[in-house]
């Protein structure tokens, strides 16, 4: 997995460390800070060179936070990202600027993610003039093209409008845009959610395409875990602001550690009848709690069907369990 | 899978139909046919960009239309006024006072013996001066300072905010009113003092409409892509505006419209011999219970322009599907 | 035995000013007593306009039930008049809504809601429609229900504000529960919740349920019968362990291809449907789906199949289900054979 390592980095092209992004609830007449939500709660891991690492979770776990935070789309309010060893934590806006082109970010909802008055061709013209990656527009509009040919649409598309696509050629328009300034890192955040389900296969293979012909790194951020266990070398479990678990994806999903791992997959509708009548079921109980009250101890502890008394007073560390695998709960 | 196994089971269940089998030999070959596209299938769907659609849809609503034709009209007679008058506005005919309708007079003459045709044809002019540049300069105003108060938040939209809260509650007509009484009437003054009470309503507008784009994906991707603020406003945030500031401007019309001849009427507008419809309205004051062209004919246009506009206006915001309330 | 629910060549339309969409054309099937039919299909396939039909929810116009009939227990429900479809409704079919938050009344007491309903369709009186509305929220697992009966909609989770909605559905005793997306707003652990609660009171109360969804998974779990739709059309139409591992249409054979399984390897691509699912105003001519098809031949654009016999109680609208069915449907197949 470690594809030439250097010294600071470890073939890491991206470092998170302490990663927190809190947001502050104000009540009040003078709205005053009453709370936090801490949607990102002390999130480190790293991503290597040509891997996709999953982000999974469910609702209000912070995974798509954590996408916007090391884009720097929200500012962290503490940590550090690390891109091929440079901080981003702390950038402005023009120093930020020439990384857009190291890392991109596809977005969920393909019918809000393109502006609906400008043609495909201008969606993917203005970032590489912008940037000063073509010297002529001339030449803009054959990569523009050319990205075209490279996401499946055909090149008569440059002059059309988005409102003329359905959803899963907007999220091809998506992608190609994302491409367009040539990232190495792309955050996919749910790329395939809102697409009808006879059309996400489509667009995973042509992810999977375009990772093997261009050697990007994906991390993928979705709610959907048998496609993320497909799709994914590593995957990581967030809950509440914190990831749970981490490990390589096909070890995650057979071994997991940690119970809210094991309840999730088991949550997980399986499409074949003889499986889910016979497998075991986790069923958790309650509901998660708010990311602005979470437990003291380990998140988890009010649903947990494991849960000791430890858990209610000390927030377990996030450790190295076997090799590559790593979890955050006082079982172990 | 043969028809006669499975006739028997469904035979079972008296109450479910039989389903037929699967197609017979004859059935079969034609379905053993090869693929070929059905002739005249289009696999494209037609699309119409959204500007042909709002026109088409304009084009059904007959108030809009009735509108459209008599605005432009209004235009027209406007710009050609010297060419389709064979009077002068202001010529004096002493001999011929307060005829109605005549062939010579189509509109009848007013106490000085000046042609009313002439006169309501002239009258269009500042009528239409007032009502365009009220709405064109407010708008050029408005815009800028909505757009980025919307954007960039902060002190900045704090700021705009009260501006826009102090201007609006006041009167406008009486500001309006005070101004021109202050610097003297004239068109240009009234001009001046609608758009110093008009520009808010466009700023409103379009600070409220740039709220709800900036929290759209697209304009997050755009940061995500390092567009520059000044980019992302000018071309991402204000094309999205076009249709409501469109509708902002034909809808201003009639108002400036009404405020013109009204102020007129009270002898604030255009200083006389030059013609306005409001003028004439108020001179017609004396005359009307016996001469009623003089009232008439004024009152009509002023009238009907206000409908006009108003049904363009009207017509616009179905038309392009904004809704009145941001 | 007479089947609880006859659908019988069902077709809805609308009528919008760019055209009629046709939601869904000639749709039939039958349930009987304490069935779980799962209704599966994508946007657009007609799943929800069907069954809202049935209950004559569908906004007319731009809406209009255009044929066909829906015999619940021998009356046609289009026929009767509009008074006694609400005791029907209330009484007699249960229906549960993907939101829970727009089908609840915000400013209403959950408890007063469902008592309102026991009052009104079981004539009980106040203080019995208390009891009992308390009994049906520790029925669906609300826990203080007693507590909770004066508390509003927003004062409970998602999960919970589902379980309220099942609760009101269930507390009439209905003959059949309508059960649309309940759960595709929901989290997959929230979903394991509900799914399992109308499992366990299907069985408690031997109602006939129909579960409307586009996750293969859910059905899986669920239902023992599968109707799949597509464009409006009732495409195939089998028991639960069939559908899945010999499925008779093109569309459900490449829709369990394309979802990766616990088998599916990095290695292999996933199968996929080409194209988009059809604009629902310009449908093509014959079977909606050849666009997409693999197995398409000319007669399929020619003539709209039928649903033709594929098996034991198993039915798909093809021309050329021998060959979709001698088609690999992968790793499901293969699983079967060697469990």
């Amino acid at each position: 997995m470690n594809v030439n390592p250097t010294p600071h980095t470890n073939g890491a092209i991206l470092q998170v460390e302490h990663l927190k992004k809190y947001f502050p609830v104000r009540r009040g007449l003078f709205q005053q800070v009453t709370g936090y939500v801490k949607a990102v709660d002390d999130l480190t891991f790293d991503l290597y060179e040509g891997e996709t690492l999953g982000l999974v979770g469910e609702s209000g776990c912070g995974k798509t936070t954590t996408g916007r935070a090391i884009l720097q789309l929200e500012a962290p309010t503490a940590g550090s990202v690390k891109l091929r060893g440079r901080e981003l934590v702390g950038l402005d806006q023009r120093a930020l600027q020439p990384l857009r082109t190291e890392m991109q970010i596809i977005f969920q909802n393909p019918y809000s993610s393109l502006n609906p008055r400008m043609t495909i061709g201008r969606i993917l013209t203005e970032p590489m003039l912008v940037h000063g990656i073509v010297a002529t527009r001339k030449e803009a509009e054959e990569r523009a093209l050319e990205l075209l040919e490279r996401v499946g649409l055909s090149p008569y598309f440059v002059n059309r409008f988005p409102a003329e696509f359905s959803g899963g050629q907007r999220q091809r328009v998506g992608i190609a845009r994302a491409l367009s300034l040539n990232p190495y890192l792309i955050i996919c955040d749910e790329p395939i959610s809102s697409l009808d389900v006879s059309i996400q296969a489509q667009i995973v293979n042509l992810l999977r395409k375009l990772q093997r012909d261009l050697s990007l790194t994906y991390l993928f951020i979705s709610h959907d875990l048998s496609m993320v266990r497909y799709i994914s070398t590593r995957t990581a479990v967030m809950y509440l602001g914190k990831i749970v678990e981490l490990g390589e994806s096909t070890t995650v999903v057979s071994h997991p550690l940690h119970p809210y791992t094991q309840a999730l997959w088991s949550a997980a509708p399986i499409a074949d009848p003889a499986i889910e009548e016979t497998r075991e079921r986790i069923i958790l109980k309650g509901d998660v709690p708010s990311p602005v009250n979470p437990p003291v101890g380990c998140n988890f502890n009010t649903r947990c069907p494991k849960v000791m008394k430890i858990c209610h007073e000390v927030d377990p560390e996030f450790r190295e369990l076997e090799p590559g695998h790593w979890a955050a709960c006082h079982l172990y | 899978m043969t028809g006669e196994a499975l006739r028997a089971t469904s035979a079972n269940d008296p109450q479910q139909p039989t389903p037929p089998d699967p197609p017979a030999a004859d059935l079969a070959e034609a379905a053993s046919q090869p693929f070929a596209l059905p002739e005249g299938y289009d696999a494209e769907t037609k699309y119409a960009s959204f500007w042909v659609g709002a026109w088409r849809r304009f084009r059904r609503n007959r108030l809009a239309m009735f509108g459209l034709v008599f605005a432009s009209l209004i235009v027209l007679i406007a710009i050609f006024a010297p060419v389709l008058t064979p009077y002068d506005y202001d010529k004096i005919d002493m001999m011929n006072t307060l005829q109605g309708p005549t062939a010579a007079h189509p509109f009848g003459t007013d106490e000085l013996g000046r042609d009313i045709l002439t006169r309501i044809f002239y009258g269009a002019r500042p009528m239409l001066l007032v009502g365009i540049l009220t709405g064109v300069l407010g708008l050029a105003i408005g815009v800028p300072i909505g757009v980025l108060a919307g954007y960039l938040g902060g002190i900045f939209d704090w700021l705009v905010t009260r501006l826009i809260d102090m201007f609006s509650a006041l009167p406008w007509y009486l500001i309006v009113l005070y101004l021109v009484m202050v610097l003297s009437p004239s068109l240009e003054n009234l001009i001046l003092a609608m758009v110093i009470t008009g520009w808010v309503g466009s700023c409103r507008l379009m600070r409220g409409l740039t709220f709800s784009i900036r929290e759209q994906d697209y304009i997050e991707a755009a940061r995500a892509l390092g567009i520059p603020r000044w980019r992302v406003i000018v071309f991402h945030v204000l094309p999205q505006a076009a249709p409501l500031l469109l509708w902002g401007f034909a809808s201003g019309i009639p108002t400036a419209v009404f405020a013109e001849a009204g102020l007129s009427f009270l002898g604030m507008g255009v200083r006389p011999p030059r013609p306005s419809w409001g003028r004439m309205l108020s001179d017609s004051g004396y005359y009307w219970q016996i001469w009623p062209h003089m009232i008439i004919f004024p009152a009509a246009m002023i009238t009907l322009s206000v409908l006009a506009f108003q049904g363009i206006a009207d017509g616009l915001r179905k038309a392009l599907d904004v809704s009145e309330n941001i | 035995m007479a089947p609880l629910l006859q659908v019988q060549d069902l077709t809805v339309r609308f009528h919008t000013k760019d055209g009629v969409v046709q939601a869904v054309t000639g749709v039939s099937y039958t349930m009987e007593q304490g069935d779980i039919l799962g209704l599966v299909g994508e946007s657009g396939s007609g799943k929800s306009v069907s069954s809202m039909a049935m209950l004559r929810l569908i906004p007319e116009p731009p809406g209009r039930i255009e044929g066909g009939r829906v015999l619940f227990e021998g009356r046609d429900l289009l026929q009767i008049p509009r008074r006694q479809m609400h005791t029907v409704r209330g009484h007699e079919i249960g229906v549960i809504f993907q939101d829970p938050m727009t089908s609840l009344n915000p400013v209403m007491p959950i408890g007063r809601q469902i008592s309102e309903a026991l009052e009104v369709n079981l004539g009980m009186d106040r203080r019995a429609a208390e009891q009992e509305t308390i009994q049906v929220l520790e029925r669906v697992g609300i826990p203080q229900a007693a507590q909770r009966i004066g508390d509003y909609p927003h004062q409970f989770s998602g999960g919970m504000r589902q379980r309220v909605m099942i609760a009101m559905a269930i507390s009439c005793r209905p003959k059949l529960l309508i059960a649309d997306e309940p759960t595709t707003a929901l989290d997959v652990t929230i979903q394991a919740q509900i799914v399992d609660l109308v499992k366990r009171l299907q069985e408690e109360l031997g109602m006939a349920v129909i579960w409307i969804t586009h996750d293969l998974g859910v059905i899986a779990r669920l239902a023992k019968r599968v109707n799949v739709m597509y464009a409006g059309t009732l495409v195939e139409t089998a028991p639960i362990k069939t559908l899945f591992s010999n499925p008779a249409h093109p569309y459900t054979l490449g829709l369990l291809g394309s979802l990766p399984s616990l088998d599916t390897t990095a290695e292999q691509d996933l199968a996929y449907i080409e194209g988009a699912p059809p604009d629902m105003i310009n449908l093509p001519p014959g079977c909606p789906f050849w666009p997409r098809c693999g197995f398409r031949t000319r007669i399929c654009t020619e003539q709209i199949p039928e649903l033709f016999d594929a098996g034991d109680r198993h039915q798909s609208a093809c021309w050329h289900i021998d060959a979709v069915q001698a088609a690999d449907a992968p790793s499901v197949r293969e699983r079967e054979a060697n469990a």
